[in-house]
């Protein structure tokens, strides 16, 4: 029976190396614990014939237990106690391992156990060590000595064995209502400690019941949305929602809610109590109880409004580039070019080349341009390079296999830390047509003035000759009037075939190609009215020529120029007995005129702007002859050269001409 | 079949009047005797190559200056002009290009071509009688072909 016990007691949680200290710990702390057991115990004595002479203690300061034995009020010194407790080590160990009290005698002949010395010396003969024990616990050993030659009757060692029993319920008891209290402490505490940060945490939380009505809401809840408690408890979450937000919960996410247990960032607009409106994203889980309702629900709220209009913002600029983007005139593509690849392209590409987004993003560019692919890589080169480029023509092949014209700018821009090549591709096909119609115009009117310089005028040839022939061989047989209309008909094609020679001389001016020096205009002025005053003869002619400074244009032009206005001066002069012509420079407005001045008959200035155009005369033929083409030559070469020609005159007084070049030098 | 001995003028013009203008230039100056007239293009170089017509022509009797108009029916005057210029047997013939036009690209291909004067026909009758008869003197009186 000893061994079952001792061996029980070894699986227990009491530690048998350690009774004692076991013991006290089981009563460690508790103050209270100790002084109600003492009571207990010192309401004993009265039913036994037995003094309760010692109790055990622990000092918890010093984590060591001391044992004191009461004698008549006399307290032992510690060394002795310690002795004592020494001496009474195999003792206690025997009767922790038995269910019933063990009894030591100082007479070896009536027990096996003797009671040490230490304790006999105080008189001690008979000493009852009962185990106090629970059937779970052993929680130490209670001495009892007695004086004098009573060993212990049977009646009293039943009765040490009832007292240590209720001695350990005692304990017992008051151990397990000490852990509750303990328990229910620590739950209090853990409850303080959740509600704080229930109510505390930066995140609005509310719990629904089975009726879908909040029971509660944290503090940040009540702050945000700017509510009282008692105005939000009992009602449903969804009140607080907008309309469209309110519409979705309850026909959409709450059905899904009560299946599921869990919502995951759902996006709602609450409404404030003042009325203002902040998107929220919710979250939340629930626990259902065993018939399947919701038991208990927690759910968070984060306000994302700040994170929203952020994203709105970005999402405005985001648009706003994409329109740009996606309506600008030029195709555009971006193009990784480590990859060789096209990362993004716009509307208007996929519209060129008539291919879709997807297909474009799908397409290598050697596709697109499959006849330039060595032009366009040594193009891509010298991007990379210079960070920027402008091709010429390059042909696009269609998805539909059509060649279009185009032409293509490129630069380097980084995107995401990497450098990409967006390139601006512009459809020129239009412009291309427009050349080719131009260049056929131009074909037509050179094609038309060459007919007009070879065919107008072999009839002129034709009536000329045979008018002559006429008069050689036939002039005899003809009276004078016949030979006066004979010349008129040869002088009027010849001057038919002069009006001709100057029209398409003026026609040649459009079409001919400009080729820009250095003019020395005042070599030119000067060899031009040498040129022309050797033609006129018996005539007063004072030519004053002053400073001209050269000039950049085409010299054949720019001395056609001079040539038709020193010779209008001449013509215009005819009829003076004296005829003064000066060439002079000035400024005006900044820039250098050039002029030509002269003292003949001038014109009415009220006619000036007919001065300068086509077959424009202000004089008959009577007075001067001429084509009225000089000075729309003059004209139209001026214009060529970027310049303005314009006139001053006084009628019988002289005119002057004014004109500019652009490329003048002061 | 025409008598082509002795050709002095192969004279390649299609306008009659002008035709006719030129002829009687030459006339006075007793030039046109051994004048061959070819209508177009086509007809002068059958003449200088001896084909078509002129199949039994001896082609080594060069003509002792062609006059050539530019604007021609069938073949134009400047592919005659680089037809007899292009070939060892003609190039030697020397042509010259008597024509209404001023345009400077007709005067600078057919000088490319190598043409050996370039004339315009004036409109005055008097300088187109002088400048034909003056021609005629020239190249068939003056100037020295080689042999």
């Amino acid at each position: 029976m000893a061994e079952t016990v001792a061996s029980s007691a070894a699986g227990s949680d009491f530690k048998v190396a350690h009774p004692l200290w076991t013991f006290l710990t089981a009563l460690s702390g508790v103050g209270d614990e100790l002084e109600r057991a003492r009571l207990t115990a010192t309401g004993l004595p009265s039913l036994l014939p037995c003094r309760l002479s010692g109790a055990a203690l622990l000092d918890e300061a010093e984590a060591h237990w001391s044992l004191v034995l009461q004698n008549d009020g006399e307290q032992l010194a510690s060394t002795h106690a310690e002795q004592v407790l020494a001496e009474l080590e195999p003792l206690f160990q025997e009767a922790l391992r038995r269910t019933r009290a063990l009894i030591a005698t100082t007479d070896r002949d009536t027990s096996d156990h003797l009671i040490p010395p230490s304790i006999a010396t105080f008189g001690v003969r008979f000493l009852a060590l009962a185990p106090v024990m629970t059937l779970q616990h052993r929680m130490g050993v209670l001495f009892i000595g007695r004086e004098g030659t009573d060993a212990f009757s049977r009646e009293e060692e039943l009765t040490l064995s009832m007292l240590t029993e209720h001695l350990a319920i005692g304990i017992e008891n008051i151990r397990l209502s000490q852990t509750l209290e303990k328990r229910s402490r620590d739950f209090e505490e853990i409850a303080t400690r959740y509600q704080s940060l229930y109510n505390n945490t930066p995140v609005m939380m509310q719990s629904i019941d089975a009726e879908g009505k909040l029971i509660t809401v944290n503090d940040y809840w009540l702050q945000v949305l700017g509510y009282e408690r008692s105005e939000v408890l009992g009602r449903s979450p969804t009140d607080f929602l907008t309309e469209a937000s309110r519409r979705r919960a309850l026909e959409v996410d709450l059905p899904r809610f009560r299946q599921t247990g869990v919502a995951k960032d759902i996006e709602y607009q609450m409404v404030k109590k003042d009325g203002e409106i902040i998107n929220v994203m919710l979250s939340a889980t629930a626990e259902f109880d065993e018939q399947g309702n919701i038991a208990h629900t927690l759910a968070f709220i984060v306000d994302v409004t700040e994170r929203k209009l952020t994203e709105e913002a970005l999402g405005l600029s985001e648009e706003r580039f994409r329109k740009i983007f996606e309506h600008t005139n030029d195709a555009i593509f971006v193009i990784d070019p480590p990859r060789d690849r096209i990362v993004d392209v716009n509307d208007k590409a996929c519209k060129m080349l008539g291919y879709s987004r997807a297909e474009l993003l799908a397409t290598p560019i050697s596709a697109i341009h499959p006849h330039e692919m060595p032009a366009l890589m040594a193009f891509a080169e010298s991007v990379l390079r210079e960070g920027h480029g402008t091709t010429n023509e390059l042909s696009c092949l269609t998805k539909r296999g059509d060649t279009l014209p185009s032409e293509m700018s490129a630069s380097i821009v980084e995107i995401d830390g990497q450098a990409h090549v967006i390139a601006l591709v512009r459809d020129i096909s239009g412009r291309k047509r427009a050349e080719q119609a131009a260049a056929e115009r131009t074909a037509e009117l050179e094609a038309f003035s060459y007919s007009v310089s070879h065919d107008l005028r072999a009839p002129l040839r034709a009536i000329d000759g045979f008018s002559r022939i006429l008069l050689e061989d036939y002039g005899d047989e003809v009276d004078a009037e016949c030979h006066r209309l004979l010349d008129v008909i040869r002088s009027s094609t010849k001057n038919m075939g002069q009006l001709i020679d100057d029209l398409l001389a003026f026609s040649r001016l459009g079409r001919q190609e400009m080729k820009p020096t250095i003019v020395d205009m005042r070599g030119l002025v000067a060899s031009v009215m040498q040129e022309l005053q050797s033609l006129t003869t018996n005539r007063d002619v004072q030519c004053h020529i002053g400073e001209l400074p050269p000039v950049r244009g085409d010299r054949a032009m720019i001395r056609q120029v001079v040539v038709n206005l020193l010779s209008n001066a001449l013509k215009f002069t005819n009829s003076k007995a004296s005829a003064v012509i000066e060439i002079g420079h000035t400024e005006a407005d900044g820039r250098g005129v050039y002029y030509v001045k002269d003292n003949g008959v001038g014109f009415d200035m009220q006619y000036a702007d007919k001065l300068f155009g086509v077959f424009q005369r202000l004089h008959t033929a009577d007075e001067f002859e001429g084509t009225g083409v000089g000075l729309a030559i003059v004209h139209r070469i001026v214009q060529r050269h970027e310049g303005q020609v314009w006139a001053e005159s006084v009628v019988n007084e002289g005119a002057t001409i004014y004109f500019t070049l652009s490329g003048t030098r002061k | 079949m025409v008598n082509v001995d002795a050709v002095d003028i192969l004279l390649v013009e299609d306008n009659p009047h002008d035709l006719e203008l030129a002829l009687r230039a030459l006339k006075k100056r007793h030039l046109a005797n051994k004048v061959v007239v070819a209508r177009d293009g086509a007809e002068a170089l059958d003449f200088i190559f001896g084909t078509g017509v002129y199949a039994d022509r001896d082609v080594t009797d060069r003509p002792k200056v062609v006059l050539l108009d530019l604007k021609l029916p069938k073949v134009d005057g400047l592919e005659v002009l680089r037809r007899i210029k292009s070939d060892e047997r003609t190039k030697v013939i020397p042509v010259v290009v008597l024509t209404s036009s001023q345009e400077e690209r007709d005067i600078v291909e057919s000088y490319e071509l190598g043409v050996n004067s370039y004339m315009v026909k004036p409109v005055d009758f008097d300088q187109f009688i002088d400048c034909v008869s003056e021609l005629g003197l020239y190249w068939l009186v003056c100037n020295k072909p080689p042999a």
